[in-house]
């Protein structure tokens, strides 16, 4: 509490406090309600916006339902908006779990339309209950000013609870960014398919997020309802709504816990200064106005205010004292090169080779459409050995992962892991959680994480805490020698780090078995040299590996045994030596011809 | 480039911060509010609606305004009820009228006239219709205009009493339809039907509401079809008004007689896009135009000299003569409050007996007292009947008013 | 025979529907943009149509000559302004740009002729045939014709010329098109031209039919949508038929249904759709993933 970090915002918030308690000019206190409610409406949309990155223009779905839910009650049962709120959050965590699932497979513009249609659906729904929602007349709530109605005669009053709104937003989306549902959602966000195959359950994650979302939106329109005491179908669920809670969070600074806020700051008192200044004399010329400034806005900050101001704020607090009396602590001290975390993960002594098998392949075949990609293809891999896939491009060796990872479903034979069938899972982050990792041949990381917060994702997997899962990670990568570069962001990095990344990553989710794709491609030869020795140094602890590669001197070196694809069917297998003198192997990279005379 | 752009826009962010601060304290003034809607989908209605009041200001300013000061407005927008509230709340902390006038829509009184009571500002009602509004026993609303439900009565007494004898039918063979857009005004003037009909013993044939945002009614027509009803009773808007009657024509279905609800079907609008079918045809329970008997309507012509006037346009839409009545009311009260304190002018209120004679519109004002379950509302007032004939609106009813040559045609 | 009746209204509501979404669909499909600000570009269109007929005493059916290329031209201008900028920010950037272009085209519409409903009143337009006891009127007739010609022209003009290959090409994978030499920006620009020109088209049309005000295109742009998620991102004849089926949909739910519940019937559906077959009727499946990247 020492650094101004930390105790600057703080007095802000104190001084907003104070102004709120202590200003007595209604029309200010009335605009900061509406900043402040606001403020933790699109809060609460961005939690699943912001951090999901998952779009929803229909937010005003939850909060008509919200406000109806409470008002309803109080209007027709007497109940007290207080205990009603709750109801209206239990609507909305209802209608998140309807939407939510069968919403959740659509992708970018999709997801918004689709959040549109809903919201649409429930306006008209709305209207045309009128008996109990009194439809388009609209829904009066009487003047009955208590706590428990939320109803005040005072306007500091109004504006307290509207802080405390927004307050209790920003915490949770506080809270939510530094655990494990936030890493997930951030990591969805930038690469779904990758975060699924580090354990994330995208589904149910970015359904986490929209139950919270969901419930906290509602719960602001209970407060709305009980300072506007009207209540009608087109404006509850407009799109007008949907649209500026989104558009708040975007121009603040969309995916940050205090870009609402600042976006709320701006946009409610230039929304309302507009309307008063301009609105009175002219027809629509303030919205023409409004309609242009939001064009300027987006065209040139796109990431919105703070990216701005996040400069000034940080020049800002360099000036302001430190009350520490020393320099900050340095970060925690480096982890032993053989930390505790390896020692968990492994059931067998260093090396030796069991004879169990980790995984057995039967007559495995996948085809899309009229393409063979994978044909009658089995094989085993022992406990603690590397087997090396080569073949071809277009052989399949990629599709094969992805069935061994989740990622599709084979066609035909199956797949056995640990003694396990797996080959029926099409959940990669299952199948992450048993045991089997993967990188991608063209490498996935979280562009907007850094270095380190990309290996949490991974450590998330299994922990649950933020602290050890930072301990984890910061022990991978020193062991992939990423240390010094772990508040760098990923997309800052090179490529053959983003590499060590992407297998520092899985490593952190302590895979039994590592299946590593094209790992080495576009590596120099000194870093393929390096690469080699990490994928060693991972057996040796234990991890069995499989490598795709076309880098015929690693791969060589580095596999006990070979397996060669080549069209989808499996040529060979064998020792190094014995497949790369097969004349099968050679005329199927080489074409005819070409076999040892 | 971003950066100037940003400080120009947080620069004017501030500026227009600082704006309230700046007071206008002219004392030689009265200020009072208005709120209309001047934007969104029934911007036209919410402007055609305040030139009434704009009228009213300007005429008693002529006559010196009202305790010997002049009345000045202080005029807002309101596109939707979230932006009364806030107007309001503005009117009432910043600008601290003591009149607010408004609004034409529902949902924007409902909303602006919740907040001002709590502030204890009067709100004057000039035209909007849901009968509710007055049924909320606020102490500070009052409402000069008929409502919608009462419309709603007399538009379906109009269709049973006065059409179905000159169309050779009576009240249990006339084959009557109710059809209506689902916000707060159609609604009003449907549930009025019900009950007006329910009371008479008659019985609807079709009972129908549909979104006036639609922008197909045909499955509507063709249900109107299977009803086969002899008069059409209607509360659309301009836009879906024009639509339905379009496609009814398209459809083949003829319809003798429509009576339409005022919303939308007695604006010049409708008229240029549903085209001469609608001569003879469309009738309106709702409020009159300009075209007025004069000798009814004493200085209706002159009025319609100072509207074309002021507002460089024909007086051809219908809600600024009941705004303008409604504000002329109002000067009437705040003369006899002698101040402008809330109590002095409730009082004064209630006191309104405004004969008929006195009034453009030939109907008293007089609000129910406190106590009624209408409080506040005009019980004198009341709707006319016109009727589109050679492409202009005529009032048909009552016969004194009617513009004169012109009465009430009916297809058999 | 109702039935007859209300299944014809429903084809002849449907190709109005499709022609707005024709445009919508070219531009969605390509660019990749959920365009807010369609709705508005009928709007506009409208607009011309009407005080060509005002101002000029030009026949809507022949201002057409004028609405197009008109409307080609914004769209183009749209583009380069608005989009172009943004074409390499996150899509929420673009949407928002819509968002904000639609109010300002709204409300400018607003400020300079006010909100006044103007209608053109058009004898022509009155016509109505009778086939048999179903009735037809004349102008829905002509824009289904008309659409059905579009679709066939546009169907045509992608599939033949070279750059309709290429608008085809980049729709389906624009990484590749680009590695191909295909100059990006300029196809982009030339798609919002012929999107926008064709509502343009659809506004001229459909300007007898209905009547003309700043908010207008609000109440097409969501159908637009669900017609053109419903036939398949980018594909003309799916919208078409997206077009007409929703055009059916609306017709019989709302006689069978309710008038005011058939809104929520096809808002249901495109939701299903949306869940169940994202790539629509005629899309290629897995088709609205390509391009995403």
């Amino acid at each position: 509490m020492r650094e101004p970090k930390a105790y600057f915002p703080f007095l802000l918030f104190l001084l907003l406090l104070l102004f709120i308690l202590l200003v007595d000019r209604p029309f200010y206190l009335n605009m900061i309600f509406m900043i402040l409610l606001f403020a933790g409406l699109s809060g609460a949309w961005n939690i699943l916006g912001g951090f999901g990155g998952q779009l929803s223009l229909g937010h005003s779905a939850f909060f008509g339902l919200g406000a109806y839910t409470s008002s309803l009650l109080f209007v027709k049962c007497g109940i007290p908006p207080i205990l009603g709120m709750f109801a209206g959050v239990g609507m909305a965590f209802a209608l998140a779990a309807v939407i939510g699932i069968p919403c959740f497979r659509l992708k970018g513009p999709f997801f918004s339309l689709a959040t549109i249609a809903i919201a649409e659906v429930l306006q008209l729904l709305a209207v045309y209950f009128k008996r109990i929602t009194e439809g388009s007349e609209g829904l009066s709530i009487p003047f009955r000013p208590s706590l428990y109605n939320l109803t005040f005669e005072s306007r500091n009053r109004y504006a307290l609870v509207a802080y405390c709104f927004a307050v209790f937003v920003l915490a949770i989306s506080y809270a939510i960014q530094r655990s494990r549902l936030g890493y997930q959602l951030a990591a969805l966000r930038d690469e779904d398919q990758a975060a699924e195959s580090l354990g994330v359950n995208t589904v149910w994650t970015k359904m986490a997020a929209l139950l919270i979302s969901g419930g906290l939106t509602a719960m602001g329109a209970t407060i709305f309802s009980q300072y506007i005491l009207f209540l009608e179908p087109h404006s509850e669920f407009s799109i007008d709504t949907s649209v500026n809670l989104a558009l708040i969070s975007m121009i603040g600074g969309l995916g940050t816990a205090i870009g609402p806020l600042i976006g709320s700051f701006l946009l409610i008192p230039l929304q309302e200064f507009l309307r008063t200044w301009i609105g009175g004399k002219y027809q629509g010329l303030h919205l023409v106005i409004y309609g242009g400034l939001l064009i300027a806005v987006v065209m040139f900050m796109p990431q919105g205010i703070i990216a701005f101001i996040s400069r000034k704020y940080e020049a800002l607090l360099s000036r302001l004292p430190s009350f520490s009396g020393r320099k900050a602590a340095p970060f925690a001290p480096a982890p032993p090169d053989i930390g505790p975390f390896f020692l968990q993960n492994r059931d067998f002594p260093q090396g030796r080779k069991e004879t169990s098998k980790i995984i057995e392949v039967q007559n495995l075949s996948k085809h899309f459409g009229g393409l063979k990609a994978i044909s009658h293809v089995s094989f085993s891999v022992q406990r603690g050995e590397i087997l090396g896939i080569i073949g071809p491009n277009g052989a399949g060796k990629t599709t094969l992962f992805n069935m061994l990872s989740g990622v599709y479903k084979p066609d035909q034979g199956y797949v056995n892991f640990q003694g396990r069938r797996i080959s029926g899972i099409n959940k990669s982050h299952a199948l992450c959680r048993a045991g089997i990792g993967r990188t991608y041949q063209l490498v996935k990381p979280f562009e907007n994480m850094s270095v380190l917060e990309n290996v949490m994702v991974g450590s998330f997997c299994h922990e649950r805490g933020r602290k050890k899962s930072m301990e984890i990670a910061l022990e991978v990568l020193n062991f992939v020698d990423l240390k010094n570069k772990k508040d760098m962001l990923a997309q800052e990095i090179t490529l053959a780090d983003k590499k060590r990344l992407e297998v520092a990553r899985v490593l952190a989710t302590r895979p039994q078995l590592l299946l590593l794709d094209e790992v080495m491609a576009g590596l120099t030869p000194v870093e393929v040299q390096e690469a080699t020795e990490l994928i060693l140094n991972i057996r040796d602890y234990g991890i069995t590996v499989i490598v795709i590669e076309h880098v015929m001197p690693a791969i060589m070196s580095l596999s006990d045994r070979v397996l060669v694809l080549a069209q989808g069917e499996k040529i060979t297998e064998g020792t190094s030596a014995e497949v790369v003198n097969d004349e099968r192997v050679i005329r199927a990279y080489l074409g005819e011809g070409h076999e040892l005379a | 480039m971003n950066k100037k752009v940003c400080r120009i826009l947080v620069g004017m962010v501030m500026a227009l911060a600082l704006f309230p601060l700046v007071a206008s304290g002219a004392d030689q003034v009265i200020k009072l509010g208005t709120i209309f809607s001047r934007t969104g989908p029934i911007a036209n209605l919410g402007m055609e609606s305040w030139r009434g009041a704009e009228m009213a200001r300007l005429l008693q300013n002529e006559k010196g305004g009202v305790l010997g000061k002049k009345i000045v407005f202080v005029d807002t927008d309101a596109p939707d009820a979230k932006a009364a509230v806030a107007e309001t709340e503005r009117l009432c902390t910043v600008e601290k009228v003591p009149v607010i006038l408004g609004s034409f829509s529902s949902s924007i009184c409902f909303a602006a006239s919740a907040k001002s009571e709590q502030y204890k500002v009067v709100y004057w009602e000039l035209g909007a219709s849901a009968k509710k509004i007055t049924e909320r026993g606020l102490k500070y609303l009052f409402r000069t205009c008929q409502h919608g439900d009462g419309g709603g009565e007399q538009q379906l007494q109009f269709a049973a009493e006065v059409l179905a004898p000159r169309m050779g039918k009576n009240r249990n063979t006339i084959r009557i339809a109710s059809v209506y857009e689902d916000s707060g005004y159609g609604d009003a003037w449907a549930a009025g039907i019900r009950e007006m009909a329910k009371k008479m013993g008659v019985k609807l044939v079709l009972d129908e509401s549909y979104n006036h945002k639609a922008t197909d009614l045909s499955s509507l027509v063709m249900r109107i079809k299977a009803a086969e009803p002899d008069v059409i009773l209607e509360s659309s808007y301009e836009n879906d008004g024009i639509l339905l009657f379009r496609q009814i024509r398209e459809l083949g279905l003829k319809i003798k007689m429509f009576v339409g609800s005022g919303g939308g079907m007695n604006l010049p609008g409708y008229r240029q896009g549903s085209g001469d079918g609608v001569d003879n045809h469309v009738c309106n329970v709702g409020f009159p135009g300009y075209n007025l008997n004069p000798s009814y309507a004493k200085g209706i012509e002159k009025l319609a000299d100072l509207y074309r006037k002021t507002f460089k346009q024909e007086p051809e839409g219908v809600f600024s003569l009941v705004n303008y009545m409604g504000a002329m009311a109002l000067w009437d009260v705040i003369k006899r409050a002698g101040s402008l304190n809330s109590e002095a002018l409730v009082k004064a209120a209630r006191e309104t007996n405004i004969s008929g004679d006195d009034t453009i519109l030939r109907y008293g004002i007089k609000f129910a007292p406190p106590g009624a379950p209408d409080m506040g509302q005009n019980i004198l007032a009341r709707f006319f009947v016109t009727q589109w004939q050679d492409g202009k609106l005529h009032i048909v009813w009552p016969d004194e008013a009617a513009t004169p040559g012109r009465k009430l045609v009916v297809v058999k | 025979m109702i039935f007859i009746q209300i299944l014809v209204n429903g084809l002849l509501l449907g190709g109005i529907y499709a022609l707005i979404s024709i445009g919508l669909t070219l531009i969605f499909g390509v660019v990749r943009v959920i365009n807010f600000a369609h709705g508005e570009f009928l709007m506009i269109s409208m607009y011309i149509s009407y005080y060509c007929y005002s101002l000029l005493g030009l026949n809507p059916y022949w201002s057409l000559l004028i609405n197009f290329p008109l409307m080609f031209v914004i769209g183009m201008g749209m583009d380069q302004i608005i989009i172009r900028p943004l074409r390499n920010a996150p899509a929420y950037m673009q949407v928002f740009a819509t968002v904000g272009l639609s109010i300002l085209l709204i409300n400018l519409v607003l400020f300079i002729f006010t909100g006044d409903y103007r209608a053109i009143d058009l004898p022509f337009a009155k016509k109505v045939v009778q086939v048999g006891g179903i009735y037809l009127n004349y102008p829905r007739l002509i824009i289904f014709s008309a659409t059905v010609l579009i679709t066939v022209l546009l169907y045509l003009f992608l599939k033949n010329t070279d750059i309709g290959k290429q608008i085809r090409a980049i729709a389906q994978n624009r990484t590749a098109a680009r590695l191909m030499g295909f100059k990006l920006n300029r196809i982009y620009m030339i798609t919002f031209g012929i999107g926008s020109g064709l509502v343009g088209i659809a506004g001229g049309l459909i300007t007898p039919v209905y009547y003309v005000y700043p908010t207008v295109g609000v109440y097409f742009v969501l159908t637009a949508f669900v017609v053109v998620v419903l036939g398949g991102m980018g594909n003309m004849i799916g919208a078409f038929l997206g077009g007409l089926i929703i055009g059916i949909v609306d017709s019989l739910s709302g006689y069978y249904i309710d008038p005011s519940l058939k809104e929520t019937v096809y808002y249901v559906i495109f939701v299903l759709v949306l869940i169940f077959r994202p790539s629509g009727l005629m899309g290629l499946v897995g088709a609205e993933e390509m391009g995403m990247k």
